[in-house]
């Protein structure tokens, strides 16, 4: 129903990566680096770090990708929450030297990813511009930035409750949007 | 909380996110394997989450593709040692001694017997007498260990007689419990892994009590045993081990305030405080 990058089946994903080779290597990163990129450069917000960060979260990728369980959701959510994640940790260790960006980082995000819709991705912009302000921010925050619903209630002031609701029917609206 | 309210909490979208504990994450792992609904949930918000990713791609610049995978080599090299290691560090089964079978050697002391002088005087007297005297006390001994078994018998004839007593109260009570109007009963269903595994637990909503009956589940490996939970607001709580030899048994459990669902994993002897959902083995949900 979605047009993915992806032409080949979850298992033989799985299979193909699991095999060690660099060909597995080589369609993991042609299909995949630029979508974990992108979310990783919303996170970190510097070009050179998101490299560093990048090239960790394939490691990890490569190093754990035996564990990886095919019952526990699919390999590409798999690999993007170790990137959201390496990125968060990646910001969390900078966090001094950073932490004017992190705190901006909804001014800086705003013309960095406005930009790199323009340059790759005016699909997005159209879907997402569809959905209502607070649903946009909720989909900007906790699904491509990794914000725990939580941390989103706490930063907005916006009750735990309405933030719930809110992280769900932003998922549904754009499942609509989608079919 | 039914499953559709489960559904609507949230969860299931910070699970996709990576954002849930790992209590939660195996539940919901087992809900995934065991209700057709949560796995259509959960596969339709990461088609969501995954399109979102892709289409807010960006591309990284061109060069870093040849020096990741230059990385990806050189730590795979580097971790070669510490993989070897590990193999060697496993321990060995360890040996149990095995206790020989030590036969006691009983020492018999030879009983030397003395010689001893036959007293001619008085004998016939003597004799009679000691006759009369053993006579008289085995009718003595005879009657006292008679009164002894019989007092025995009667002692274990009033215990059985108390034990069934009992047992028929217990299964009184069990079939109050079962036709209770407030007890629910829940078939427990093997998991895609164990097709032919399943239980039935009945739980009774007003006095809480648990039972399970009906067990039909693979033999325990040495050392583990079956453990009941009862899933409560998304999390497990303890609902008592099985007996090891609960096939066609009906066991009473642990009472349990309320609950969503039941579900039974295979635990070390003695049973976890968290259970290991890998082995999960039979589940169902309370309607």
């Amino acid at each position: 129903m979605m047009q993915t990058k992806v032409k080949i089946s979850e298992e033989e994903l799985v299979a193909l990566i699991k095999g060690n080779s660099e060909s597995g290597f080589s369609y993991l990163y042609d299909n995949y680096s630029a979508a974990l990129y992108g979310v990783i450069f919303r996170i970190v917000n510097d070009a050179d770090r998101s490299n560093d960060v990048l090239q960790d979260t394939f490691v990890k990728i490569w190093k754990n990708k035996d564990s990886y369980d095919t019952s526990k959701g699919t390999i590409f959510t798999w690999m993007l929450n170790i990137a959201r994640n390496s990125a968060i940790d990646s910001n969390r260790s900078k966090h001094v030297k950073y932490k004017i960006q992190i705190d901006e980082r909804v001014v800086d995000n705003e013309s960095s990813v406005n930009e790199s819709y323009k340059s790759d991705n005016i699909g997005l912009k159209e879907t997402v511009d569809k959905l209502k302000p607070e649903y946009k921010l909720v989909v900007e925050y906790i699904y491509l930035q990794g914000y725990t619903q939580q941390e989103f209630s706490d930063k907005f002031e916006i009750p735990l409750g309405t933030v719930k609701t809110r992280t769900r029917a932003a998922l549904q609206e754009l499942r609509k949007l989608l079919n | 909380m039914n499953i559709e309210e489960y559904i609507s909490s949230g969860i299931l979208e910070s699970y996709v996110l990576g954002q849930t504990s790992e209590s939660e994450n195996a539940l919901i792992t087992c809900l995934i394997k065991t209700n057709p609904s949560v796995a259509e949930e959960v596969r339709a918000i990461q088609d969501a989450f995954e399109f979102l990713a892709l289409e807010s791609s960006i591309q990284p610049p061109k060069d870093l593709k040849a020096d990741i995978w230059r990385e990806i080599n050189s730590e795979s090299e580097t971790s070669i040692g510490s993989v070897s290691d590990n193999v060697n560090s496993i321990n060995p089964q360890k040996e149990f001694a095995s206790i020989d079978d030590k036969t006691k050697i009983i020492t018999i002391q030879e009983i030397t017997q003395k010689e001893t002088k036959v007293v001619q005087l008085n004998w016939l007297k003597y004799a009679a007498s000691f006759a009369l005297i053993i006579l008289s006390s085995s009718f003595a001994l005879y009657f006292y260990f008679q009164n002894k078994d019989i007092n025995q018998r009667f002692a274990e004839l009033e215990k059985n007689s108390k034990t069934i007593e009992k047992s028929e109260k217990l299964k009184q009570d069990y079939l109050n419990f079962l036709a209770h109007n407030q007890t629910e009963r829940i078939v427990l269903a093997g998991v895609p892994e164990k097709p032919n595994a399943k239980a039935l637990v009945f739980w009774n909503k007003e006095n809480k009590h648990v039972m399970i009956s009906e067990v039909d589940l693979p033999e325990t490996p040495k050392d583990m045993q079956y453990q009941l939970w009862a899933i409560v607001d998304g999390k497990p709580v303890d609902a008592g081990m099985l007996d090891l030899d609960s096939q066609g048994k009906l066991l009473e459990m642990k009472t349990i305030e309320s609950s969503q669902a039941f579900a039974i994993t295979l635990e070390p002897m003695g049973g976890s405080e968290s259970p290991h959902l890998e082995d999960l083995c039979v589940i169902g949900n309370v309607k």
